[in-house]
């Protein structure tokens, strides 16, 4: 959409000129419209008779630096526009030092820019797009991103295309008679999101039938597991606040719209949650990753209510979730993500009830990384997968069994798997390979020199295979994080850049507190790598990172090792199996298959064990 | 005051503190820094973005060309 | 409804602590009371000086328009009515009904118009009487108003003497008589000569911008039968224009929309020396409007400038307030000491005492 050209009159009523308004005037001239600058210094009568004599002047940008008399001054010209019959046809706009809304409020303007702001945001201002003060502009200058548009899912390397064919046939003929008490949840979750409240006793008690006994007691009797607390009402009250809040936020990015910067939150409270969600929105994140605790993927079924525990990661519950929906600035993406538990396929119905973004799922890192069973897992990961379909819900297919020591070409190998199958069915998979340092190339030395090569031989690897979205992450520069913070935020800013070099669509950045085991992130973590990141980026600008020949080379050796375990799987004949003999990542390499929820599928129709 | 001794000059507190304004978020960080009994303080940088304020607050303890306490090192062991 | 507007003669006169204190007295009269500002007040310091400002408190059941980067500022708990469709620098204005007492606040609206849409809003609730707190330096608003509140003290000028003239011809300004003959009601949008022969002559501007405009005007008004000038009047420039026509003026009608448009540029003195100059020539001098004043309120406060920061200091309060009390007609009042219950009647739409 073009914005309407408009016409703004730029008063330095200053006795010297500031830079900032010519910047402003640069910018508003770039996208069209017209401007008039006048000299500085100009009594406040000369500029309401040059509004008088201009044609349309749409607004009027006035920058000064504020004093005691100063405000007094502006709030007289205010008055002198609007006793002279000319209030109602000009927006009046104004900006300097120590100028905040507030002030801008009292002195009667309608909007107020301080220092920091960026030409951007008064051009977005202008052109009634989105905005908050201090920042965001340009973040909001298209809206919410979708992170797939314009990728075709062409495969580059047909013989890839072709064995992962066969590898997603075999899954689709595998999983169509079994169910799992997973599948059976997320079938009941979404029956009674939509039926309503009054269908709730029906629903428990045939949900309660698929849960764990942790999860049964505390519907039943109210009893919540250990260190876990219903959120109190003055607490809940504390946040009516940041409703709807548009606080001053800090310039998103110069130039450059992607990549779009992901934050992971779950500080195990909600409450707490929104509070580091408005930091991070503030600072520039332009995503979120709902974090959710690892107990809870042990566990057959999902808790009700608003809960708080003493854990890393905050728990996964309808109510939990739409508390933090609901205080999300409108151009966030949020992802929610259900790729490694018992509730994957609920999850996803959660997720797409309640409007997110994105999800997350991958059946063979979820197997070797994260402790699944891969049957299990790979039933309730075609399920999650046609849910996310159902609901237009992109999701990233994360490899983090790297991080076990599964080598990237065997961890990407499981990741286009489930792409492909993604693709099958209908969805939208995001490839999100890790930039990391990993048990891998600390074996083989692929980091020895530089940090560079190989995370970029991983991206142009994956592009020469599928025209298909890339998300780093999460977070990169895994294994590069120590707990000094200025360390922490170097790695990750220059992880972010190179990513941002290489063209990919998001990252997923850590806190300066990666590294810290010791306790919950602290904002002040999350303000640091923000912050670090965006410096960055404004370092680089259009400049990129030049990776050397080594990346290239490894991107094939990378290719040719994806080819080769795509094509043991598709012998196999079974992707299942392949997960369990160590095909996609074995003992040798240190991964283990999963045993969380073994011996629990059933079969379809009869309600069977298999 | 043993274990600031051996502070080589000052010492930073970084945070993030939820305030109006940049102006109520100095006067926090003075005030707590004061209840800590730091007497010569000073708030090295504030920025106010989101629903508060980064602040980076300094106590010194040993100005260069004042006494150091740590020069007495080894008197209590230390501390 | 009695729309009531609180204007200062400087900043930190007091007009908040005015409107607080008659704030207090429709709650105590259980009046249907509405509160909104065309500044931003209510939270406890001044954003340009630093210096402590009054809080806004109101009980439950009042009604506020404010805007939405207010909410969640104060202590009170409300409910919106409406979302009034304005907006101004902290974003959407809303219609509020205080629920539970509290600390709120306030920035409404900023123009006349979104004044007057906004009161419009504040009468279909049942609103009787509704306050509106201004902003230092900005009376364009408060055209929409029936009556204005006068804040004034030390904060102006900490010297009485000046203090006296300045009340004395803001007197005059607001005893200045309501146009009523045919040929003074004729209007327009900018300054406008009503000339003997029945033509019109009209400028660009509607207010007395410059030196130069005065200039154009003086040299028609020989031909004029009536001076029409709807926007801002300038002391300064009035006194220049008596200068120019001086006994020219005999005879001849000067007409200006509301006596706020000969307050904007704060230099009462030279206003009111120019208003006494052309009545004294045998000139009329007429508003379109009249917006009664209904008090002053005194303050004898003021911020002493030191070194780049600001320190209360105080004037003697009680000779300034006899002082004032002399010259004027309308009830002086310090909100603070006073033992006196004032109070805005909105049936009489005056300042009584209980």
């Amino acid at each position: 959409m073009v914005a309407e050209k408009k016409k703004i009159l730029l008063v330095p009523l200053d006795p010297v000129h500031d830079m900032g308004l010519k910047l402003i005037r640069k910018a508003l001239d770039d996208k069209g419209h017209s401007t008039v600058l006048l000299p500085p210094g100009m009594e406040p009568y000369e500029v309401v008779e040059r509004i008088l004599d201009e044609v349309e002047i749409d607004f009027v940008l006035v920058s000064r630096t504020l004093g005691y008399r100063v405000g007094e001054l502006l709030a007289r010209f205010v008055d002198l526009v609007e006793v002279s019959g000319l209030r109602d046809r000009v927006t009046l706009v104004v900006g300097g030092m120590a100028v905040r809304p507030e002030l801008a409020a009292e002195m009667g303007f309608d909007a107020g820019f301080g220092p920091g702001t960026t030409p951007g945001e008064v051009v977005a201002f202008i052109e009634d797009r989105p905005f908050a003060y201090g920042g965001r502009a340009e973040a909001s200058e298209g809206g919410k991103r979708d992170l797939t548009h314009g990728f075709s899912y062409v495969y580059r390397k047909k013989e890839i295309q072709k064995r992962l064919a066969a590898i997603a046939g075999d899954i689709m003929g595998w999983a169509a008679n079994k169910t799992s008490p997973g599948v059976e949840r997320a079938r009941l979750r979404f029956q009674a999101l939509n039926k309503g409240e009054k269908y709730r006793e029906e629903f428990l008690e045939e949900y309660l039938d698929y849960c764990d006994e942790l999860v049964v007691l505390s519907y039943k009797r109210k009893q919540l597991p250990d260190q876990t607390r219903f959120l109190a009402q003055d607490e809940l009250h504390f946040l009516k606040q940041y409703q709807n809040w548009e606080g001053r936020s800090k310039a998103a990015r110069s130039g450059i719209r992607k990549p779009d910067v992901f934050i992971q939150y779950g500080t195990g409270c909600p409450l707490m949650d929104i509070m580091h969600i408005k930091v991070c929105e503030a600072w520039g994140a332009d995503g979120l990753v709902h974090f959710d605790p690892s107990g809870g993927a042990r566990t057959e079924g999902l808790l009700e209510g608003y809960l708080a525990h003493g854990e890393d990661g905050t728990l996964l519950t309808w109510e939990n979730l739409r508390l933090i929906k609901n205080f999300l600035a409108p151009n966030t993406l949020w992802q929610v993500r259900a790729h490694r538990g018992l509730n994957t396929p609920e999850t996803v119905v959660l997720a797409g009830e309640l409007g997110a973004d994105l999800t997350k799922i991958n059946m063979a890192y979820a197997s070797l990384g994260a402790g699944m069973d891969p049957a299990r897992i790979t039933i309730d990961g075609v399920e999650a997968i046609r849910w996310a379909a159902h609901y237009d819900l992109p999701f990233d297919v994360v490899t983090n069994e790297e991080l076990s020591g599964v080598p990237a070409h065997k961890a990407f190998a499981g990741m286009l798997i489930i792409a492909h199958l993604a693709l099958q069915l209908g969805g939208r998979p995001i490839l999100q390979p890790l930039f990391c340092r990993s048990p891998e190339v600390m074996i083989y030395g692929q980091m020895r020199d530089n940090y560079i090569d190989y995370n970029a031989a991983k991206i142009l690897a994956l592009q020469q295979i599928i025209d298909a979205p890339l998300w780093p992450g999460a977070p990169i520069g895994f294994l590069t994080h120590t707990e000094d913070r200025v360390q922490s935020s170097l790695t990750t800013a220059l992880h972010a850049s190179l990513a941002r070099s290489l063209g990919v669509e998001a990252i997923s950045i850590a806190s300066s507190d990666e590294a810290y085991a010791g306790g919950p992130i602290a904002a002040a973590s999350r303000v640091d790598t923000l912050r670090a990141t965006h410096e960055a980026f404004r370092f680089f600008g259009r400049a990129g990172i030049q990776p050397t020949p080594r990346a290239r080379e490894w991107s094939k050796e990378l290719i040719a090792g994806i080819s080769k375990v795509l094509k043991d799987v598709a012998n196999s004949g079974s992707f299942v199996q392949s997960l369990y003999r160590g095909l996609l990542g074995g003992p040798e390499d240190g991964a283990y298959p999963g045993r969380v929820g073994r011996d629990t599928l059933l079969r379809k129709e009869k309600g069977k064990d298999v | 005051m043993q274990y600031a001794e051996r502070i080589l000059d000052a010492i930073d507190m970084e945070t993030f503190i939820l305030a109006r304004d940049e102006g109520e978020a100095k006067g926090f960080m003075g005030r707590f820094l004061a209840d800590l009994g730091f007497t010569d303080h000073d708030i090295v940088f504030l920025e106010q973005v989101g629903p508060g304020v980064r602040v980076r607050a300094r106590a010194y303890i040993h100005r260069p060309g004042g006494s150091y306490g740590w020069l007495a090192e080894g008197d209590d062991n230390g501390g | 409804m009695f729309k009531v507007g609180f204007a200062g003669t400087a900043k930190n006169t007091g007009k908040t602590t005015a409107v607080m204190y008659f704030l207090r007295q429709a709650n105590i009269r259980k009046e249907r009371v509405g509160l909104t500002g065309i500044g931003y007040d209510g939270e406890g310091f001044d954003h340009l000086t630093g210096l402590p400002k009054p809080r806004v408190i109101c009980q439950g059941g009042c009604i506020i328009a404010t805007a939405k980067g207010c909410l969640g500022r104060g202590t009170a708990t409300y409910r919106i009515l409406r979302d009034l469709s304005l907006y101004n620098a902290l974003g959407q204005l809303y219609l509020l009904e205080i629920v539970s007492p509290g600390e709120i606040v306030i920035a409404g609206p900023n123009t006349r118009r979104d004044l007057q849409c906004t009161l419009d809003a504040f009468r279909q609730v049942g609103c009787e009487l509704v306050l509106v707190d201004g902003a230092f330096g900005r009376l364009g608003p408060f055209a929409e108003v029936d009556g204005l509140i006068l804040a004034t003290g030390a904060a102006r000028t900490p010297d009485i003497d000046s203090l006296v003239q300045d009340t004395r011809a803001l007197e005059q300004i607001f005893a200045l008589p309501v146009a009523n003959k045919p040929k003074e009601i004729q209007g327009g949008n900018t300054i406008t000569l009503f000339l003997e022969d029945g033509g019109v002559k009209k400028f660009k501007s509607a207010s007395l911008l410059s030196r130069a405009l005065v200039t154009k005007i003086a040299r028609s008004v020989a031909s004029a039968a009536v001076v029409f000038i709807p926007g801002a009047v300038p002391g300064e420039l009035l006194w220049q224009l008596y200068r120019k026509v001086g006994k020219g003026f005999a005879g001849k009608t000067m007409v200006f929309s509301d006596p706020t448009k000969l307050l904007l540029s704060g230099n009462y003195k030279k206003t009111g020396i120019a208003l006494e100059g052309f009545i004294g020539k045998g000139g009329r001098v007429v508003v379109k409007k009249r917006i009664p004043l209904l008090a002053l309120v005194i303050n004898p406060f003021y911020p002493l400038s030191t070194n780049n920061s600001f320190r209360k200091a105080f004037i003697n309060y009680d000779i300034l307030k006899q002082a004032l009390a002399e010259v004027s007609g309308v009830p002086v009042i310090n909100v603070k000491e006073t033992r006196q219950n004032y109070y805005l009647d909105a049936s009489r739409r005056e300042v009584r005492v209980d």
